[in-house]
């Protein structure tokens, strides 16, 4: 260390970094032999150098003798000290041996085998726990997590494979993964589905299953397309939601971007959330302002205010739906419903009597069993006596003859009268019938139902048929029109048409048959055949109501009038739009009653749920913190008068009413919280 | 002096040509993601692909022969690709630590390979001025015989002093406490981290003696003294010269472990994702 | 040389005017014409020697003309130079598999063949060379004529390329015993500073900035004026090498002394001189001269301006210096009246801090500024991860060319690894020629096939740069010499990674940038 020339040419070789083993007598710390280990790590240092022998000839001077001289020579280089001061062994040997050392490796050499132990370790541990992994709670190589909750059992008898086709196949199907790429979204939708279409046990998935919001917009064919796992990462543990959406996904198509709810979410449509189109004419400003103030009905007020009818347990799509009928309105609307009915056919008049006459030969009588003459006659000779002797009393100027005999005329003259209406009837029978069709008959028939001379003839063909067949020319005339007998008469007996009919015909006196005999359903008074609705909802009104709707577009010209007539709510069938809003009658070619509050939200994409938000209402306020009725002197928007709109009893919920709560800082405002992606979600019905 | 052409310009404009690549594969991730669709395979691919580009740094040293571009520009390299591997390892994973079994053993590995690189790389700008220090330079595979030398040396010192003075005092110092720190590199950690230790160790020892020792000693003990003086330098260059070994040994071993699970990750990912 | 040939030699009327009785018992005049010379037959159109190169030879006319040519020098392509061994991607491809971890292999069956001498390259035929000289300043010189000598002992490259114009014949000197006939014979001594004069100082003249533009005449005006000095010991490297560089500043030969009175121009031919100045107690050394470098200029102009044309600072020689002293008068007459400006003084140097010093004296002290690739690792960027011995023994099959320790200075490092010296004294007293400047680049390389493992260059380096090392066979046996015993030895050294592209490879392996080769 002092020696500052220890390190010159003559005394230090290269040193040798890029050799893989040091002298072992280094790892003690001692001086190494000057020869070091071989490559491969053998010691070669146990001699210092391999002694020479040399061979010298010289002459003897005395003898003049060649004489051969061996010797061995040191030969250590210089760099390890030069010749040493002892020399070679007599027998050649170096002097200078070390017991041998066990060359270490050096730190570089050693790296590269823990670095091969590394991989090797990393490649075992890896293939045993393939393997083992899973046995006896051992971890296997290939776990990539726990699966959540819903879906944890799906390992249970298939494995793996229940959703990775790949887990099955063997050593060439993984080399050929590499390549191919499958997505496993197949597999979650053999039991997700997503549209009514889809939710049979084996329907195929539709292509349309992993396009935005999937089925809903098929005409979108640019809307971009996704699987499963772009959203839902499964195996983050079991607690772990794999629904999570971030607003900027919504933001990736939606291009109306914006920073959050609070601040910039578009506004809520002109009358949210009651831009539905009504079904129900309900009028909460009368019934509250009105009806239930009145004494008469004020036990028929709710009890328990808006969750009376509105209840949090009814709530559908975010919606309390009201109650039904039956539970809320029926206390008061029952019997208003069964006033009024439905007059299929009604006798009418006919332009020739002698139509008739065939009919009478089938309900099996004569035609004209009373001469309205002679009964005339009769009526005259009876009034005759009667005149007389009025006129004797006169003369007689007896008071109680008098009126004696005026009783007597008067009993005279009004049989006479009848006689006289008698044959009149027999000579116009319309003295017994009605002078125009019922418009359902007219439609049937398909004539104009004021014009005599036009329908005579098919009404009488037709009263003659029902006479003879009962409901039989009924039902062909409605399945002509494209009704349905069965719903359109239910309960109607061919007995009750075949007895109206023949009454008319025979232009006898009818008794009126109640059937069934509750005082509502089909009756046939009047020369009538006509139908009175048994309850709420009654089928047989529906039914033609129905039938009335759908002549629409029809090119029989009577069809209008008799859909006006199931339409006009003062009278008919059309009561039923009294409160059920009437279809808009030149909307659509085939037109149709919303009976039923519909289930389906118009919002598809848009969930809210009442119950959290029940604890925030104002005190006092109630529903009424957010559902604010319009009170006198309020300005509407436009949309919310429109006709068929919702009554104007309530503003709009704006967005500002949401965000008192929904803001940055305050309650959750993220998308995911009121809208969702998927259509209709569901779960496939899987056999059992 | 004239130094060697720094490689500093190269590296930052590296550096903002990875941050760049960074933000725009990040970008493109995090589109993707967005978009619903599913851009692991992709990210995973280039982190891949940058960690192999890591590991060919080894490939390049051991192809010294070749034309391959100075080896300052590759460390430039391998740091800025290392710092983006960190970042795509966050884009690829959208985290930093897995729920599965395997991955977070995988998770582990790239971390203390990327931990244990930017470790690395601090403790390569710092040590050598610290070596450069000790005044003193030695080349590693020299230091078992300086060693011995010093050994010898002070053993020689010790039998003149014993022989000089007639007393056992230095013979009993030497077998009793120096002949332990002259075996072997003592104080390592101390040499690490700088904490004066050995320093302290020295000087009490040989003050403590000192005071036991006549004239005719005295040279001995200087003698030995300088000898221990010169074996703390050579000490400090086995401490800190090794540390630099064994920290690339450390990471060279992380990374063979990291690249051949990735491996398996590879393979299983291909084959699950079906 | 035999001694039929050698007898012939003797003939020759220049050989035979050497007095061999002024030679020493131990070099006699015939061991040198015998060892250190030879005999070459050249055609007409063969090129001797080619400007640029780096040559250890004189050339003594003995027939025929040759032809010098001074202005405009021959292209490269003329002289029909080539790259040593042009770089290959392939032979580096092919290091890869050679790398062995059996030290120093060789491929012994190569050495059977070879003579002793490296000199055996191709002639180079200038064609239709009267065409190619026209237009350009020559010189003839004919039988009897001495030349190349300056070069061989100098040890500078090649002033001019010397071309034969007809067959000749001449006798190749080696410097060796070039050096030892100036030295025991004086009218060689005297030829060959007439010579010097005559040929090359005009030249050497004329490639100095400041005699540029001079009409032949007035540059022979300046030649005859200018004396021709030498300082300093001739093989200063084993001086230098037994008492190391302590208080070196001392013992150097000091050419001018400061406040002494300037009476000429000092123009460095070869070697290193250093500038120095009074500083307090001692003497601050502001900077070296080499080759080229001239010394008073700014004094001298000073005195001709009207001021005392007194020495500024101190020169002295480090080691060994050539130097041509120009008169003033002549500078007065020619060249001052043409300069525009004052030239620099040295001071300009001393008003560096002085705390800054201690660099620039140490690479003096050192003789580091020896170096024009010296091998400078920053140690403060250097982690001793060895990657650069790695890197080199990669090109060199598996064999480091350089031990990664040295001088050391702060935190810079000059390693033990060949600086491919300005004089480079490691060619002094190679026996065969194996040391060499490559023809083009003069990289300093040892021709393995000839090296004889003598040690000689090893021993003169003073940098402990070369060192040599036991062969093996391909094998892994040692090679030993049949008779001795004696391992076959090769001096190795740091060759600048020659036919590797992409330069030395150490550089390239740094990962740190620390380690860089710089001309000091």
């Amino acid at each position: 260390m002092t020696d500052t020339n220890r390190f010159s040419h003559d005394r230090s070789p290269y040193e040798r970094p890029n050799f893989p083993f040091r002298c072992g007598r280094e790892a003690a710390f001692g001086r190494p032999c000057p020869r070091g280990p071989t490559g491969s790590g053998e010691c070669q240092g146990m001699a210092d150098c391999a002694p020479f022998r040399t061979r010298k000839v010289v002459v003897d001077d005395a003898s003049g003798e060649e004489r051969e001289i061996l010797r061995w020579e040191c030969r250590r280089p210089a760099h390890a000290g030069g010749p040493c001061a002892e020399g070679p062994r007599p027998d050649g040997a170096c002097s200078c041996t070390h017991p041998p050392c066990a060359p270490q490796p050096t730190i570089r050499k050693q790296r590269g085998r823990w670095a091969l132990l590394a991989v090797a370790g990393v490649v075992s541990i890896v293939l045993a726990l393939v393997g083992l992994g899973g046995m006896g709670g051992i971890p296997s190589s290939i776990d990539p997590g726990a699966l959540s909750g819903k879906h944890a059992q799906f390992t249970a008898e298939q494995g793996c494979v229940a959703c990775h086709a790949g887990h099955s196949e063997t050593l060439t199907g993984w080399a050929g993964a590499i390549f191919e790429r499958k997505a496993i979204s197949d597999g979650c939708v053999s039991c997700h589905a997503f549209g009514a279409e889809n939710v049979a046990a084996d329907a195929p998935a539709s292509p349309l299953v992993f396009a935005a919001h999937n089925s809903k917009f098929p005409e979108r064919t640019d809307a971009p397309t996704a699987d499963c796992q772009g959203c839902h990462t499964e195996h983050r543990g079991e607690h772990a939601s794999i629904t999570p959406v971030a607003d900027g996904q919504c933001q990736s198509c939606h291009v109306k971007t914006f920073e959050n709810f609070a601040g910039s979410h578009p506004a809520f449509g002109a009358n949210f959330p009651h831009e539905s189109a009504r079904t129900i004419k309900f009028s909460h400003t009368n019934h509250f302002g009105q009806h239930f103030q009145d004494a008469r009905y004020a036990d028929k007020a709710p009890e328990a205010g808006c969750t009376t009818c509105h209840s949090a347990n009814t709530q559908a799509d975010g919606r309390l739906l009201p109650g039904s009928f039956e539970t809320g309105c029926m206390n008061c609307h029952n019997e208003a419903i069964r006033e009024k009915g439905i007059t299929i056919f009604a006798l009418p008049e006919l332009s020739d009597p002698t139509l008739t006459a065939s009919a009478a030969e089938s309900c099996g009588f004569a035609a004209a069993e009373v001469d309205p003459a002679r009964g005339l006659i009769a009526a005259l000779a009876d009034t005759l006596p009667a005149m007389e002797s009025l006129s004797a009393a006169v003369a007689a100027a007896e008071p109680d003859a008098i009126a004696a005999a005026a009783e007597k005329l008067a009993e005279a003259q009004s049989a006479l009268a009848d006689a006289q209406s008698e044959l009149a009837d027999a000579v116009e029978p319309d003295a017994i019938s009605f002078e125009t069709l019922s418009p359902a008959f007219a439609y049937l028939l398909g004539v104009d139902a004021d014009d005599m001379d036009a329908y005579s003839e098919p009404a009488a063909e037709f009263l003659v048929a029902s006479a003879a067949d009962g409901r039989t020319a009924l039902e062909d005339a409605i399945t002509a029109r494209g009704g349905d007998p069965a719903a359109l008469l239910a309960g109607l007996s061919a007995e009750l048409v075949t007895r109206v009919t023949c009454a008319w015909t025979a232009n006898a006196e009818y008794e009126p048959l109640q059937y069934p005999e509750s005082g509502a359903g089909w009756a046939t008074g009047e020369y009538q055949v006509s139908y009175l609705p048994t309850a709420h909802a009654d089928p047989v009104v529906k039914a033609w109501i129905n039938f009335a709707l759908a002549s629409k577009g029809s090119d029989v010209e009577q069809a209008e009038d008799f859909r006006a007539q199931a339409l006009d709510p003062s009278n008919g069938p059309g009561r039923c739009f009294k409160c059920h809003v009437a279809p808009e009658a030149d909307a659509a070619p085939a037109i149709a009653v919303q009976w039923a509050i519909p289930r389906q939200d118009i919002r598809p994409f848009t969930t809210f749920d009442h119950k959290p938000h029940l604890n925030v209402l104002d005190q006092g306020q109630g529903c009424a913190t957010c559902h604010k009725k319009v009170e006198v002197g309020m300005t509407l928007a436009d949309d919310a008068k429109r006709p068929g709109a919702h009554p104007n009893e309530f503003l709009p919920i704006t967005q500002g009413v949401c965000a008192d709560c929904h803001h940055e800082g305050g309650v959750r405002q993220d998308c995911s919280l009121c809208h969702r992606y998927h259509a209709d979600p569901s779960i496939r019905k899987r056999k059992l | 002096m004239r130094a060697a052409k720094s490689t500093a310009p190269f590296g930052y404009a590296l550096l903002a040509l990875g941050a760049l690549a960074l933000a725009a594969i990040g970008y493109y991730a995090q589109t993707e993601r967005l978009g619903l669709r599913d851009a692991t395979f992709v990210t995973g691919w280039i982190l891949l692909g940058a960690m192999v580009s890591l590991g060919l740094f080894n490939i390049r040293k051991r192809l010294s022969a070749l034309p391959l571009g100075r080896a300052a520009y590759w460390l430039a390299l391998h740091v800025v690709v290392g710092f983006f591997a960190v970042g795509m390892f966050v884009v690829h994973t959208g985290g930093v630590w897995p729920t599965g079994g395997y991955e977070q053993v995988l998770a582990g590995l790239f971390w203390a390979t990327a931990l244990s690189g930017v470790f690395g790389w601090l403790y390569q700008r710092t040590m050598p001025k610290r070596l450069s220090r000790v005044g003193y330079e030695v080349i590693y595979e020299r230091i078992p015989a300086e060693i011995a030398d010093l050994r010898e040396a002070a053993e020689n010192a010790t039998l003149d002093g014993v022989s000089a003075s007639g007393q056992p005092t230095l013979g009993r110092f030497y077998s009793e406490t120096a002949e332990w720190f002259f075996q072997q590199p003592r104080f390592g950690w101390s040499h690490i981290l700088g904490t004066g230790a050995a320093e302290q160790w020295v000087d009490q020892r040989f003050k403590t003696v000192r005071r036991l020792v006549g004239s005719q000693e005295a040279p001995a003990l200087d003698a030995i003294e300088a000898a221990a003086r010169q074996k703390l330098c050579v000490d400090a260059h086995y401490a800190l010269q090794r540390s630099l070994k064994l920290w690339v040994a450390v990471h060279v071993v992380l990374t063979a472990a990291t690249l051949s699970l990735a491996v398996w990750h590879l393979i299983l990912v291909h084959v699950y994702a079906r | 040389m035999s001694q039929a040939v050698l007898e012939r030699l003797k003939q020759n009327s220049v050989i035979a005017a050497i007095d061999s009785s002024a030679f020493p018992k131990t070099i006699p005049l015939d061991g040198i014409l015998a060892n250190d010379t030879r005999v070459l037959r050249l055609k007409a159109g063969e090129i001797v020697v080619r400007e640029g190169d780096y040559g250890n030879s004189a050339f003594l006319i003995m027939s025929g003309k040759v032809q010098v040519v001074i202005n405009p020098p021959l292209t490269a392509q003329q002289l029909g130079r080539q790259s040593a061994r042009p770089a290959s991607f392939g032979r580096a491809i092919a290091q890869l598999w050679r790398r062995s971890t059996t030290p120093e292999t060789r491929d012994i069956s190569r050495y059977g063949a070879l003579g002793l001498t490296s000199s055996d390259k191709k002639a180079i035929f200038l064609q239709d060379f009267p065409a190619v000289l026209k237009g350009r300043t020559t010189a003839d010189i004919g039988a009897g004529s001495l030349f190349g000598e300056l070069a061989a002992l100098g040890r500078t490259p090649r002033a001019a390329t010397v071309i034969c114009s007809e067959d000749a014949e001449m006798l190749e000197i080696r410097w060796q015993g070039l050096r030892e006939l100036r030295r025991f014979d004086a009218g060689w001594k005297r030829q060959i500073d007439a010579n010097y004069r005559n040929n090359a100082l005009k030249a050497h003249l004329q490639d100095t900035p400041l005699f540029a533009g001079l009409d032949p005449a007035t540059l022979q005006k300046v030649a005859d004026a200018t004396l021709f000095e030498t300082y300093g010991s001739f093989d200063w490297s084993s001086s230098f090498q037994r008492s190391g560089a302590a208080d070196s500043l001392r013992q150097e030969p000091v050419i001018a002394r400061e406040g002494e009175y300037a009476d000429g121009l000092l123009l460095i031919r070869a070697g290193f001189a250093r500038v120095s100045v009074k500083q307090g107690a001692a003497e601050r050394t502001l900077t070296y001269l080499s080759a080229g470098d001239d010394f008073g200029l700014s004094e001298l102009y000073g005195g001709w301006k009207g001021g005392a044309p007194i020495t500024e600072t101190t020169l002295r020689a480090i080691g060994y210096v050539d130097a041509l002293r120009v008169p003033s008068r002549i500078l007065e007459e020619l060249v001052f009246p043409k300069l525009t400006a004052p030239p620099k003084s040295f001071l300009a140097f001393a008003a560096r801090p002085l705390a800054e010093d201690s660099m620039r004296e140490w690479e003096i002290e050192e003789r580091l500024v020896n170096g024009t690739m010296a091998m400078l690792i920053d140690l403060d960027r250097c982690v001793r991860c060895d990657d650069c011995v790695r890197a080199c023994a990669s090109t060199h099959g598996g064999n480091p060319r350089f031990v990664r320790h040295g001088k050391t200075h702060d935190n810079w490092m000059v390693a033990n690894a060949c600086m491919h010296c300005a004089d480079p004294v490691c060619m002094i007293g190679c026996p065969t020629g194996a040391i060499h400047r490559s023809e083009a680049g003069g990289t300093v390389v040892i021709n393995d096939d000839t090296c004889i493992g003598c040690g000689t260059c090893a021993n003169s380096c003073p940098y402990n740069n070369i060192r040599l090392v036991e062969i093996r066979d391909l094998d892994g046996r040692p090679v030993q010499d049949e008779i001795t015993g004696t391992p076959i030895r090769k001096a190795t050294k740091c060759d600048l990674c020659a036919g590797t592209p992409g330069g030395p490879a150490c550089v390239r392996a740094c990962p740190h940038g620390a380690l860089s080769r710089v001309d000091l």
